[in-house]
């Protein structure tokens, strides 16, 4: 059924785009297993969308070239006909019902969908005979995601596919993930947010500027993120000892609290407030540019 | 998958093509209504003499004689209105078949499924050759109904010789909106240059007839080849037809190259 089966997912090499000075990708190279669910992450305009659109031929690379289940990202038909792909920024025409236009979109793939378009759209609370234009934002993405997800793809390409949708969607869509995951396919997901990744995903590629800064799993990656750790004591916080801590970067102490910014194993923190009295601690999620500041051992002296 | 592309195309666009057709019909109807009040007056021919040459060339097609049936009909609507309402619908589905669709987010939609960019805008043109068809059809069939009503008499054949020629002009510009908008994106673009090449060849034939050194580019102009000669009378000019069919598909031709090798805009 379909192309190089061994072939990886997505294999591009030296893959660039230049729009001028604007925002492009420089010099990719990315490997994306079968099978694997794959986050791609980085700030908005950071190059993931076009580094998508490349591997869909909507637009051409100026250097290098992509592979896509084996195919060559300028076999477009091929590509196509084995991915099923989400838009970061969905536009959709106003005028036809939700399931006219997935009909029409399943019928460009000889229109095998119809059962499945159904049950995505009973799934994810789609109701497909209100006009486009009639939906709230959170509805048109599920459209989105319908049309990416009908037909079964061997990969997944979904550009922020959570964008747009309430928190209990953004479970959904999750969901449907890992069953794709489970059943053998392969996901490429981009983001901006490590949350909407790192449940789903194994690895993580990271853009930033235009370029892979790096690829790592998100175990290794969040080991070595920075996380804001707030404890209030009972008297007197041990401030001192604390800066002193192998992994702490700058501790900010107001009153009776202390909010250290923590780097890597925090079994020396832990084993530091145990000496005191501690009366509350918190302990925050790093942000994907404290990850990038973390990655790069380097402050930008904010 | 190419039907459903052409399918999907026509009905996106039933309902304009529909007003369209009402609004020509209409037109047709009121000035084929008028035809028995000037039938029997002489002055409306003196005045078509009295008219500047260039000006008859622009707005009568030419025409001397308004009295007569078939020069009524040339001068009243083959001339201008008929082709100008066709073109303009033309040019406007054109426009969008690739340019719009694109600026609408569909054609990042469509052409992330396994559908070649060739084969989409080769569907669009076919797209447009149904309803050029579809509201020249309407045109023809007022045409032919009105004026038996009022007792013009030109012939069937001669109707569709002239029908004919207003669908292939239609066809053409149409065609230049689909290049236009599919070498460039924007819709805005592909409008304003399937225009400027219409109101052009427009100007360039009726100017022509009264400009001397105007007169021997006059062949360039597509409503020279197709309503120039007066169709109603002289039947169908073959090689116009044959000249704007080839055109078309050449423009066609061009579309696909260009949509092929540039990138979607997002």
């Amino acid at each position: 059924m379909s192309g190089p089966a061994d072939a990886p997912a997505i294999l591009t090499s030296g893959l660039s785009k230049s729009y001028g000075v604007e925002r492009g990708i420089e010099d990719v190279d990315l490997r994306v297993e079968r099978g694997e669910v794959f986050g791609f992450l980085g700030p908005n305009g950071a190059g993931k969308t076009t580094t998508i659109r490349l591997l869909l031929d909507l637009i051409r690379p100026s250097a290098g070239s992509a592979t896509v289940c084996g195919f060559d990202s300028r076999e477009s038909i091929e590509v196509r006909a084995r991915t099923g792909y989400l838009p970061g920024e969905l536009k959709l025409p106003d005028r036809p019902t939700a399931g006219h236009l997935l009909g029409h979109l399943d019928r460009l793939r000889g229109g095998r969908s119809k059962a499945a378009i159904d049950a995505l759209a009973e799934r994810l609370g789609l109701e497909l005979d209100r006009r486009i234009g009639d939906l709230s934002k959170g509805n048109k993405e599920k459209i989105g995601v319908v049309a990416a997800f009908a037909h079964d793809p061997e990969l997944l390409i979904l550009d922020e596919p959570t964008s747009g949708l309430d928190p209990l969607r953004q479970q959904d869509v999750q969901d449907l993930i890992r069953e794709r995951a489970a059943a053998g396919r392969s996901v490429f997901l981009s983001s901006h947010a490590l949350d909407q990744v790192e449940h789903v995903a194994r690895r993580v590629g990271i853009v930033n500027e235009g370029r892979l800064v790096a690829v790592e799993e998100i175990a290794a990656l969040k080991a070595r993120a920075l996380r804001h750790v707030t404890i209030m004591f009972a008297g007197e916080p041990p401030a001192d000892e604390l800066q002193r801590l192998p992994g702490a970067r700058r501790i900010v102490r107001k009153d009776d609290s202390v909010r250290i910014e923590f780097e890597g194993e925090m079994d020396g923190l832990v084993k530091e407030l145990a000496r005191h009295r501690v009366k509350t601690l918190s302990s925050e999620e790093p942000e994907l540019d404290e990850i990038f500041r973390a990655f790069y051992g380097r402050d930008d002296g904010d | 998958m190419a039907t459903e592309l052409v399918r999907e195309a026509i009905l996106g666009r039933r309902r304009s093509l529909l007003w369209w057709s009402v609004g020509l019909v209409a037109l047709v109807v009121l000035t084929v209504a008028f035809f028995p009040s000037v039938r029997d007056s002489t002055a409306l021919n003196s005045y078509a003499e009295d008219l500047p040459e260039a000006m008859r060339g622009l707005f009568t097609g030419g025409e001397t004689d308004l009295v007569s049936g078939p020069g009524y009909l040339n001068s009243q609507l083959f001339a201008l209105m008929a082709p100008l309402l066709v073109v303009i619908f033309a040019i406007g589905y054109g426009a969008s078949a690739v340019a719009g669709e694109e600026e609408k987010g569909m054609l990042e939609l469509v052409l992330a499924q396994p559908v070649s960019r060739a084969k989409l805008v080769w569907a669009r043109f076919a797209a447009l050759a149904a309803l050029v068809a579809g509201i020249s059809i309407a045109l023809l069939v007022a045409v032919a109904v009105s004026s038996a009503v009022v007792d013009i008499e030109v012939g069937l054949d001669k109707l569709v010789a002239a029908t004919g020629g207003v669908a292939l002009l239609g066809l053409l510009y149409g065609s230049v909106a689909i290049a236009a908008g599919s070498v460039w994106p924007g819709r805005g673009r592909a409008i304003a240059v399937a225009s400027a090449v219409a109101v052009a060849a427009w100007m360039l034939d009726g100017l022509g007839q009264a400009v001397d050194w105007l007169d021997p580019w006059r062949p360039l102009s597509p409503v020279y080849q197709v309503i120039s000669s007066n169709p109603l009378r002289e039947g169908v000019p073959w090689d116009g037809w044959l000249i704007l069919t080839a055109a078309s598909l050449a423009l066609i031709a061009i579309a696909a190259l260009g949509l092929g090798r540039r990138d979607v805009e997002q």
